[in-house]
């Protein structure tokens, strides 16, 4: 019963984290059809950002800041500096470029901070473990549920019931049409995919403490990323929501009972799914 | 002439192709660290040194993923050594060629038969894989060049004639002293294992479980295998059987170390089990562990490095030079230190020379006088030397690593095991 009810409580951090990873993708390549393999860089950047702030001011909250927005800004910059000029169709030129400044992004990592593991310390408040009569669960972990819980409900608040969200919804359904009814559709993409690569970056810093930030952790959370994508399918904070639940208690539960199967246990799910249901399980296709 | 006009893109293409293949350049971040002077014209009579041929060194390994640190310190440490020794061996100026293997068997080979063919290297230091060695080695025994290995620490790779296996830990080595400490020093009567599931990985652990807990009578109550690069270890730490008689082991190093580690702590486990030891590349003092901080406090490492404070007036010479250069105390930095005086000694009695295979190799396997003691080399290439039980102290954010104990003429089993392949 204790491992039952801790490997749950580990699936639910690991979820919290992949959703926060993954929900700026899944709209970015819902509403804007492209496929950002450097995603998963700016998590990788958002973690050593961190660092390195945390290093001269000891100060998480002003790492945490750092890291999501320098990662914002790069976002922007990566978008209107290049992605701009494709067009939807233009999917295998997204995706080279997106690679190259994948790999860019690895080796200037590996050249400024090294090949160390490199990890960001909790806040005194939220270190050490918390006793639940039998069980003991670090602290850090469930500051990282709460706080994903926090942001789904954010999230899925801003794209139901503001403005912009609508903005946002439309352009998933219908870019054309969107468009035409005067929607500065180019704008939106813009601040959506500043916003996805925001998120990226939030990722990065809160798993740094629990993960720790090290060179190829950008390749690794790349599976993990796309693989929520395919499941809850793109464009939906729902089905990113539902998708990284599901990826995280198969993966975990997995690697608690049948740990041979560890390595298969997160394509098990995204094959499944994309057999019974292409556009993945509350996926907005075209 | 319309005709010729319509085929000039096709012509400048291919005289593009053929300016790239005879420029030598390419390879995956393999860029000589060195400007090389000159080759030699000349023929066999005049040595190497006189002549200032360079010494081509390349250096295999995975620079990215979870083992990059160890790796790239290893070879950070060789290169520095050669740098503070006016930049040549024997007299001959070093150029370090680097290729990346990403791990992989079929990467490795293509890029060291370009460091062999293309760049014609002097010698090869790594793989450091033990994946990739051991399913390799028949094809490294085939080739042209003389390997250093300086860390494979599975049993299923041996040395060919063309190698040398200078430093490795394996549990497989024969280590009865080392249960016996566990029980009688520390009480242990029970031990959860945690390996990596690849071929050094089971290696280690299948070492410990046929050669080292018998023999302090200790009993496995646990097994746990998990991936290389593995995220989250909290579903097992929360398996793991507690209890002042258990001790967690294993084989885990690099990042996926540091990051069971921390994790370990934050679960509250080293207050739940009597020892966490762990072999070989594990939080080594300059890998990791000033990334654990007091989450490494009270661990056990165990491996051929010596601990910082190791007796030794010219060890403390070169942990100090170290420390000022790389700001952490050496550890895995040994394996690079190790092969630089291997290499050196070896150069020196040849007279710099390396076109004799069989004499290079002869010359590598010599008795090495080391800082922390001989290390000497079996018939089978591998290492025998001292290994290091240490335990982990953090005083005042500081590294005060120190010896425990020390287990001397430990080797990895010669001749090799019955169920070897080659």
């Amino acid at each position: 019963m204790n491992t039952v009810a801790l490997a749950g409580m580990d699936a639910l951090s690991l979820a919290m984290l992949l959703f926060l990873l993954s929900a700026g993708l899944s709209i970015t390549f819902g509403l804007m059809r492209i496929i950002n393999m450097a995603h998963t860089s700016f998590y990788l950047l958002g973690g050593y950002v961190a660092i390195a702030v945390w290093t001269q001011t000891r100060s998480f909250g002003l790492a945490v800041i750092a890291a999501a927005v320098s990662m914002g800004v790069a976002g922007l910059l990566l978008y209107s500096g290049f992605l701009r000029r494709f067009s939807k169709e233009d999917e295998l030129p997204q995706v080279l470029l997106t690679f190259g400044v994948l790999l860019i992004v690895a080796d200037l990592a590996l050249i400024v901070w090294g090949g160390d593991v490199k990890r960001l310390p909790p806040p005194a408040f939220l270190g050490g473990a918390v006793e639940l009569g039998p069980l003991t669960y670090p602290r850090y972990r469930f500051f990282l549920i709460v706080t994903g819980l926090v942001m789904a409900v954010l999230l899925w608040l801003f794209v139901s019931r503001t403005r912009l969200g609508s903005l946002v919804r439309a352009g998933v359904d219908d870019v054309e049409t969107a468009q035409s009814i005067g929607i500065n559709m180019p704008l939106v993409f813009l601040l959506v995919f500043g916003f996805g690569s925001l998120l990226a970056g939030l990722a990065g810093v809160l798993g740094a403490p629990y993960l720790g930030v090290y060179p190829g952790l950008d390749f690794e959370t790349m599976l993990l990323a796309f693989a929520v994508i395919i499941v809850g399918g793109a464009g939906s904070i729902e089905g990113a929501f539902i998708a990284a639940l599901l990826v995280a208690l198969v993966d975990t539960f997995t690697k608690t009972y049948v740990p041979a199967l560890g390595y298969f246990s997160i394509y098990a799910p995204m094959a499944i799914i994309l057999a019974l249901r292409p556009n993945g399980l509350l996926g907005r296709g075209t | 002439m319309k005709m010729l006009r319509r085929t000039i893109p096709a012509w400048l293409s291919v005289l593009a192709l053929l300016g790239a293949a005879c420029s030598g350049a390419g390879g995956t971040g393999a860029q000589p660290q060195q400007a090389a002077p000159a080759q030699s014209a000349s023929g066999g009579a005049a040595s190497p040194a006189a002549t200032g041929e360079p010494l081509k060194i390349g250096e295999v390994a995975e620079y990215t993923g979870p083992f990059a640190g160890t790796n790239l310190r290893a070879y950070d440490t060789l290169e520095w050594l050669v740098q503070r020794d006016g930049g040549q061996i024997a007299g001959r100026p070093v150029e370090f060629i680097r290729a990346e293997d990403q791990a992989k068997v079929d990467v490795f080979q293509s890029e060291s038969r370009r460091l062999i063919e293309a760049q014609k290297v002097d010698m090869i230091v790594g793989p450091i894989n033990s994946g990739v060695a051991s399913s390799a080695q028949q094809w490294m025994n085939q080739q042209p060049t003389v390997w250093i290995i300086p860390e494979v620490g599975t049993v299923h790779y041996y040395p060919g004639d063309n190698a040398v296996r200078s430093v490795a830990t394996s549990w497989h080595m024969a280590l009865p002293d080392l249960g016996k400490y566990f029980a009688e020093t520390h009480g242990i009567r029970k031990a959860v294992t945690i390996g990596l599931d690849y071929a050094a990985g089971r290696d280690f652990v299948d070492g410990e479980v046929q050669k080292i807990f018998p023999a302090g009578n200790i009993e496995v109550v646990r097994q746990f295998w998990v991936p290389v690069g593995n995220p989250d270890f909290g579903p097992v730490i929360s398996q793991i059987p507690t209890g002042d008689d258990v001790m967690v082991t294993g084989a885990l190093w690099s990042a996926d170390a540091v990051r069971f580690m921390q994790q370990a702590t934050d679960f509250g486990l080293k207050s739940k089990v009597k020892m966490i030891v762990f072999p070989a590349a594990f939080a080594n003092d300059d890998v990791g562990l000033d990334t654990l901080g007091p989450a490494a406090e009270g661990m056990y490492v165990y491996n051929e490095m010596p601990p910082p404070d190791y007796p030794s007036p010219e060890y403390q010479d070169f942990v100090k030079a170290f420390k000022q250069q790389f700001k952490v105390n050496p550890g895995y930095a040994t394996k690079g230190y190790v092969t630089y005086l291997q290499i050196k000694q070896a150069l020196e009695s040849l007279q710099g020379r390396t076109d004799d295979r069989q004499a290079l190799v002869h010359a590598l396997r010599q008795p090495l006088k080391t800082p922390f003691g001989e290390i000497t080399f079996d018939n089978c290439g591998n290492a025998i030397r001292t290994l290091y039980l240490k335990q982990i102290k953090i005083v005042d954010g500081e590294d005060q690593t120190s010896l425990v104990k020390e287990f001397p003429n430990s080797s990895i089993p010669c001749p090799q095991p019955a169920d070897w392949k080659g």
